[in-house]
């Protein structure tokens, strides 16, 4: 686990001084803004994320974002995957009964229909950001058991509490960069999750690499352990 | 005067000049099998089988069928499954309910896609556990329809 090496680099530090400069804050600080909009952002995990499935034969990946032409394309040439692209984002934004994540809950099981230890790879990007706690539990349970044995779970994490004017979608560019592309979507609040949260959250899974980005957000991978034992 | 472009129907459609066409007015119902291009305006219901051939459904194209072609390209509307031995492409105004099995499958912005995508590669599978490469996303073969 790396927590805070991007901070801890002289680039890191570049970043955040550049956050209060004259017209530094928010996405200029840690990112350039391509003109099809939404600003290029380094990620940690994508590539060992890829690198860890490209070993297995034909993965089975699910996406928990919309449907993005050139995110399929660019996992199928990768992979070679099955992709089931299931657009949570969509459902978040529709006003379910909120709480007990029962709302959300019945989505689930209408929309992850997978067998469950069938899934080799879930890219699940910031979802549990928009969801309360009841909710997010509803959907970690639902996720970990996709999963099978060493299958493995990207997730983003804002690490700060804040209202944006919309939601994010997430482009690849290339294994190392994500375009963050707003979105309108209902829930612009966001949840901080902190990372001991998140483990819990996630549990049994195991952290295997999160990276505290110069951007606010923590990357995180997780896997699903092997061993009967730590198996839940 | 003959016209340059021959036959009207190849004037009014591009496409037309190398692929069968069904038109707007047409209703199909059954299996489909052929072996040259087509260009669906019209509707379709049951099957459609052009294993060595490209499958291009127009804006005005309403399928209800599983598909078997060589590349199939969606502007219009498809309900059904896509196995495709070369390529699927969704154009922005395409809507597709199914699953797709090909190689290569490209989706614009804007098109609608509900289903699975299975882009196994037939034959020998890529190297394992080597580098991955910065995306070039794979380049849509020019389309001659649509």
């Amino acid at each position: 686990m790396s927590d805070g090496e991007d901070n801890r680099s002289l680039a890191g530090l570049w970043n955040r001084a550049r956050r209060f400069l004259p017209g530094g804050a928010g996405q200029a600080a840690d990112g350039w803004e391509p003109a099809g909009g939404g600003a290029i952002r380094p990620s940690k995990t994508l590539r060992p994320f890829l690198q860890e499935l490209a070993a297995v034969p034909s993965p089975v990946v699910v996406d928990l974002g919309p449907v993005i032409g050139s995110n399929v394309s660019f996992l199928g040439s990768q992979l070679a995957c099955k992709l089931f692209p299931e657009d949570l984002y969509a459902d978040v934004d529709q006003p379910f009964p909120r709480g007990e994540g029962d709302g959300l809950a019945s989505v689930l099981a209408a929309k992850l229909r997978q067998d469950p230890g069938g899934v080799d790879g879930i890219l699940a990007w910031d979802v549990f950001d928009y969801l309360d706690r009841g909710e997010a539990a509803a959907l970690a349970k639902r996720l970990v058991a996709l999963l099978r044995p060493g299958g493995l779970l990207m997730a983003l994490f804002t690490t700060e509490r804040r209202t944006e004017a919309a939601s994010r979608r997430y482009i690849i560019a290339d294994a190392d960069h994500l375009r963050h592309r707003p979105a309108p979507g209902a829930r612009w609040a966001r949840t901080v999750w902190p990372l001991g949260d998140i483990e819990v959250l996630l549990a049994p899974l195991e952290v295997r690499q999160s990276h505290l980005l110069a951007h606010r957000q923590r990357e995180m991978l997780l896997r699903r352990p092997t061993a009967p034992g730590k198996d839940g | 005067m003959a016209s340059e472009t021959g036959s009207p129907v190849e004037a009014r459609h591009p496409a037309a000049a190398s692929a069968a066409l069904i038109g707007k007015s047409v209703v199909v119902k059954g299996e489909l099998e052929g072996s040259e291009d087509l260009t669906i305006e019209g509707q379709v219901e049951g099957k459609i089988e052009l294993r060595d051939h490209t499958l291009t459904i127009g804006q005005g194209g309403r399928i209800k069928a599983q598909v078997f072609a060589r590349a199939v390209v969606v502007c219009g509307e498809l309900v059904g499954n896509i196995n495709a031995s070369e390529y699927v492409e969704i154009r922005e105004t395409g809507s597709v309910d199914g699953d797709v099995v090909s190689p290569r499958v490209a989706i614009a912005d804007g098109a609608h896609f509900r289903g699975s995508i299975d882009m196994q590669k037939k034959g020998p599978v890529q190297a394992k556990g080597g580098a991955i490469e910065a995306v070039t996303p794979w380049k849509i073969p020019p389309s001659q329809g649509a």
